[in-house]
């Protein structure tokens, strides 16, 4: 209960911060670098969602473990989440930086593609009535889905010319602000911290749907 | 401090307070239903 309440204000300092304590970068119209301190922590926890629903589909083949296929599930929800929000704000920053909202720009058209990829995740799961299966299929499939993201994220958008600023928000980069630095850190940390709230929710909520699912006992 | 800034703040402020509030909500929901099988098992 703590955390969470510190997570919320937390946040809230990161807001605050984002508008009000760092200067909007050179180089991009106005203040529109601004939803730089949004939308990079969520394409992060995106890609770390799907990695933890990866993980966890490895495990639940090895080990066919209850938890670890809603964990699975819970991360690629929350990463499919986040990736639209991720979608969104780009392109807000698109509309605002190359006057159009979409512009199938590399990182934009993989992107789509990601999404494409995760929505029929979850078109597998329910579509299969049997939940051992759903779930050994869901599983397999996560698996290969992710093959593709360090692709889709990392590769495509680096071997192609594209639109997308790749050093603005970049703490590698040694002419980073420290104040913006500091801020991007900290939304960084406040969204895994959002995820991870979220993620154990989720996760919870499927445990108590499974709880109501008729078991092999209940016809006995 | 820029014109029109601090509007944005407080809109973005609204909007992350609603969803913490909101999962506060679900969290003690769920807390709820998870004390309500638990006494159902017993």
């Amino acid at each position: 209960m703590i955390l969470k309440a510190m997570l919320s204000i937390w946040m809230a300092v990161i807001i605050v911060a984002a508008f009000l304590y760092t200067e909007a970068a050179v180089g991009f119209p106005g203040e529109t670098s601004r939803i730089l301190f949004f939308h990079v922590p969520q394409a992060w926890v995106a890609t770390l969602s799907f990695l933890v629903s990866m993980i966890a589909s490895a495990t639940y083949l090895a080990k066919r473990n209850l938890k670890a296929d809603y964990l699975a599930q819970s991360a690629a929800e929350l990463g499919f989440l986040f990736c639209v929000l991720a979608t969104v704000t780009g392109s807000i920053f698109a509309k605002a930086t190359w006057g159009s909202f979409w512009n199938w720009d590399p990182r934009e058209t993989s992107i789509v593609i990601l999404l494409m990829i995760y929505g029929a995740y979850f078109a597998l799961r329910s579509a299969v009535p049997d939940p051992e299966r759903k779930r050994v299929f869901a599983a397999v499939y996560s698996i290969l889905a992710f093959t593709t993201v360090p692709f889709l994220i990392f590769v495509v958008p680096r071997i192609t010319a594209s639109l997308h600023p790749e050093n603005t928000m970049n703490p590698t980069q040694p002419g980073m602000d420290p104040k913006t630095l500091k801020v991007f850190l900290g939304s960084l940390l406040a969204y895994t911290g959002l995820f991870v709230w979220m993620l154990r929710l989720k996760m919870r909520i499927l445990r108590l749907e499974g709880l109501k699912e008729p078991r092999f006992g209940d016809f006995i | 401090m820029k014109e029109g800034l601090g509007f944005v703040t407080g809109v973005n402020l609204i909007i992350w307070f609603g969803i913490a509030f909101y999962l506060f909500v679900l969290d003690r929901r769920i807390k709820k239903l998870e004390q309500e099988s638990t006494d159902k098992d017993r």
